[in-house]
């Protein structure tokens, strides 16, 4: 019967774990697949991401040097950071916040911006 | 005689994880029947892995279940690597064993909290999904995602262990099982959850194998049959024995599952000690043929893949059967005779995943 | 002067109902290792239920959920008043019996099994409650709660039995774990809410204030049993809330079957030992 005193005593006088979230943020461990970024001034626009993304989040428009990802649709596997022969996709550990439009990410040589679209 | 009732369990109710409906014909507050619904998380992921490139497909299969997405995922590449004769490199093999069993035990502490939380016990509830965190950041650290980490691939691995990790995790795994003990204690002995699950759904021996019972279900009655005793992946080379358990009731399917996590921190230990150097995959050239089946032991039991493949970049057909699909049968039979009371504690004692069973 | 009391228990019992809620939740959270919600959540709560829709299965039931209110305060109005013991006990009956009618009456299953496990609690519970006010009847020799104040001896020294059969009951009069089986504070349990699925917006809103209103009188009526210390009193109060609290933590929750079987046979055993001692100490 009195099993669960012990635990429930102890985390009465002990600091609590969890967090009021939006005041207080947690480190993420390196590596943590957060987000995915491209470097529009590396990139070649080979087209090879948009090949290889298994949700078909990647658009690669060849002529007109635009990149655009689809964050509503990417999983996050990594894919496309892994096969870019240049490199210039990169991961970064920051989760994207919850929005209230679907804003897709478009990353165009020379200019960069953050178009509004409504996927 | 009492009037019978029809009470709609499901599919929307705040102890299933996920929705599955049994429609409980009572009479007052026992149960004489239940009829079974399902189909209500449906995604026809089987259909879209025709459609997908093979190595996409381990996409695919990670999300038919967020619980125990690796071990589909290893299913699947394990059934495409013998369909091509590739060989995995020793390194690659232990590393999915580890974050295999870390899978396992990150399952089983989930199903412990919803097991307490279906008998009322929130604290306990809480207890189990905080160490269950522990699990978590051992999976975000190495993996760089929580649930589904996505480090298969064909021919191996995409991300390795390296030592610093080896000492975080091995440490975490030290506290995890104190904190194991902790809860342990409380499932085993507390009078008030021995009340609650001590012979209560009972299935015997004979009706488990009777009724093709997988997993923890059917160890629980006795019956000791362990997929991984087949030495998949690197299990082979590693010192364990499947746990059972004799009396088939509530209680044992716990027992089961709770002593198989600290079997799982003993493998994940062994396995780290026995860690061989040196590639962690091997390069993949050409596009299977032929067709295949293959199992896997998750924590729900065993799973079976079968794949058809015809030599392009695209399947002809890929069928899954889920252990919570085999399972089914043996709930409907341990329901009966019920009280309501005992309900939610009978359905989730077979760890449904009901969208590993709709896909 | 009765009416300023009558209007100061009806105002200010719910403040007080609703602040040991949140204190309640507080604790709650801590002791499972959580921050938990702001000590006044369960006011935005009821706030926010009051505001919305009514929306009602059948006519009935909105005005059962209003009697349950209305019994509620008349009990703690009653027994602020200083009026029979056996009569309030008989109106808090009564609230329970329209929360009961108005479960009865949504016609869905989840309901009224919670609505029939309600009964065999009040089952439960009641010979206690009603052996506790005897055994405080021996030992004054009045029902009336005034009697009763007069006297300056602590009820607790003449009726320990008693106080703790009544602390077991408290148990499932609060609605906590391992006896909140006819409904619980949060969803998950095999009926959803039981005897309060049904109910939406406003009533839920009534019924939710009604029950801070049954904790005032029921923390009270434990506080009677240290009534001459006033000091003591709300100490004792204190520690049977929080040990309420700490049972609810450790415990799962249990069936009907468990629960009468506890209260009837050990539970009603020491109560009637209790009264036995007490009957022979003063009337014999």
């Amino acid at each position: 019967m009195f099993a669960m005193v012990k635990n429930v005593i102890k985390n009465l006088f002990s600091r609590p774990s969890t967090r009021l979230f939006p005041y207080q943020t947690r480190e993420f461990f390196p590596n943590v697949r957060g987000s995915i970024d491209n470097d529009p001034e590396v990139c070649i626009y080979c087209g090879a991401c948009q090949m290889r993304c298994p949700s078909e989040a990647i658009v690669v428009n060849r002529a007109e040097k635009v990149w655009t990802i689809n964050p509503y649709k990417c999983i996050l596997c990594g894919v496309c950071a892994q096969i870019c022969p240049k490199k210039s996709i990169a991961i970064h550990s920051e989760y994207v916040h919850p929005q209230s439009s679907k804003v897709k990410k478009i990353r165009q040589k020379k200019v960069v911006e953050e178009a509004q679209s409504h996927a | 005689m009492a009037k019978k009732t029809i009470l709609p369990f499901g599919p929307q109710h705040p102890v299933l994880p996920e929705p599955i409906q049994l429609q409980l014909v009572m009479e007052d507050e026992i149960v004489v029947e239940a009829i079974p619904a399902i189909g209500y998380v449906h995604r026809g992921l089987e259909k879209l892995t025709e459609t997908k490139a093979i190595a996409e497909n381990i996409f695919v299969v990670e999300r038919i279940c967020g619980i125990c997405s690796f071990m589909h995922a290893l299913c699947y590449c394990q059934g495409i690597e013998s369909l091509m004769n590739i060989t995995v490199p020793d390194r690659s093999r232990f590393l999915r064993v580890i974050w295999g069993e870390l899978h396992r035990l990150h399952s089983h502490h989930l199903w412990l909290g919803l097991l307490a939380d279906a008998f009322g016990f929130e604290s306990l509830f809480m207890q189990c999904w905080r160490n269950r965190e522990m699990v978590m950041d051992i999976m975000e650290m190495t993996a760089g995602s929580r649930v589904i980490i996505s480090t298969n691939a064909l021919g191996g691995v995409r991300r390795d262990i390296d030592s610093d990790q080896q000492k975080f995790i091995l440490n975490s795994l030290n506290k995890l099982q104190e904190e194991l003990d902790n809860i342990k204690r409380v499932f085993s002995d507390d009078y008030t959850v021995n009340k609650r699950l001590v012979d209560v759904a009972v299935i015997s021996k004979e009706d488990a194998h009777e009724l093709g019972a997988v997993g923890p279900v059917m160890r629980a009655s006795g019956l000791s049959f362990d997929y991984r005793t087949t030495g998949y992946a690197a299990y082979n080379e590693l010192d364990f024995e499947p746990i059972v358990e004799q009396s088939g009731d509530c209680y044992a399917r716990m027992m089961v599952r709770l002593r198989e996590c600290y079997q799982s921190i003993d493998i994940i230990r062994q396995a780290f000690a026995k860690l061989p150097e040196g590639p962690i995959a091997s390069p993949v050239k050409g596009f299977p043929s032929g067709e295949i089946a293959t199992r896997v032991e998750q924590p729900r039991g065993e799973v079976l893949y079968y794949i058809k493949a015809n030599g392009t970049n695209h399947l002809d057909r890929l069928r899954v059967r889920t252990p919570t699909f085999a399972n089914i049968p043996a709930l409907l039979k341990m329901v009966k005779g019920l009280t309501l009371a005992d309900i939610p504690i009978a359905i989730l004692s077979i760890d449904p995943c009901i969208s590993c069973t709709e896909r | 002067m009765n009416i300023q009391i009558i209007a100061a228990t009806i105002l200010l019992a719910p403040v007080i109902g609703g602040l040991i809620a949140g204190i309640d939740r507080i604790i709650t959270a801590r002791m499972q290792h959580r921050v938990g919600p702001p000590l006044l959540q369960p006011f935005y709560d009821v706030l926010k239920l009051l505001g919305k829709e009514n929306i009602a299965v059948t006519n009935d039931q909105s005005l059962y959920a209003v009697l349950y209110l209305v019994f509620n305060v008349i009990t703690l109005v009653m027994f602020v008043l200083q009026m029979d013991l056996l009569l309030i006990l008989f109106m808090l009956l009564l609230a329970v019996a329209s929360l009961v009618l108005g479960a009865m009456s949504a016609n869905s299953p989840f309901s009224k099994i919670g609505a029939q496990r309600e009964l065999i609690a009040i089952l439960a519970y009641e010979p206690i409650l009603i052996s506790s006010v005897v055994g405080m009847y021996f030992v004054t020799g009045s029902f009336s709660i005034s009697r009763i104040l007069q006297i300056d001896r602590m009820l607790f020294i003449d009726l320990p039995l008693l106080f703790i059969a009544f602390t077991y009951v408290l148990t499932i009069k609060l609605r906590k774990s391992p006896f909140d089986f006819s409904t619980s504070h949060h969803g998950h349990q095999e009926l959803v809410k039981g005897l309060t699925i049904e109910y939406s917006g406003p009533s839920l809103a009534m019924i939710e204030i009604a029950h801070w209103y049954e904790t005032v009188l029921l923390l009270l009526f434990a506080g009677l049993f240290f009534a001459n210390n006033l000091y003591v009193a709300v100490a004792a109060i204190a520690i049977c809330y929080f040990a309420e609290i700490l049972v609810d933590n450790i415990a799962a929750r249990l069936t009907w079957q468990i629960m009468l079987k506890s209260t009837w046979i050990p539970g009603l055993l020491i109560a009637v030992v209790n009264m036995v001692w007490v009957y022979i100490k003063y009337h014999v």
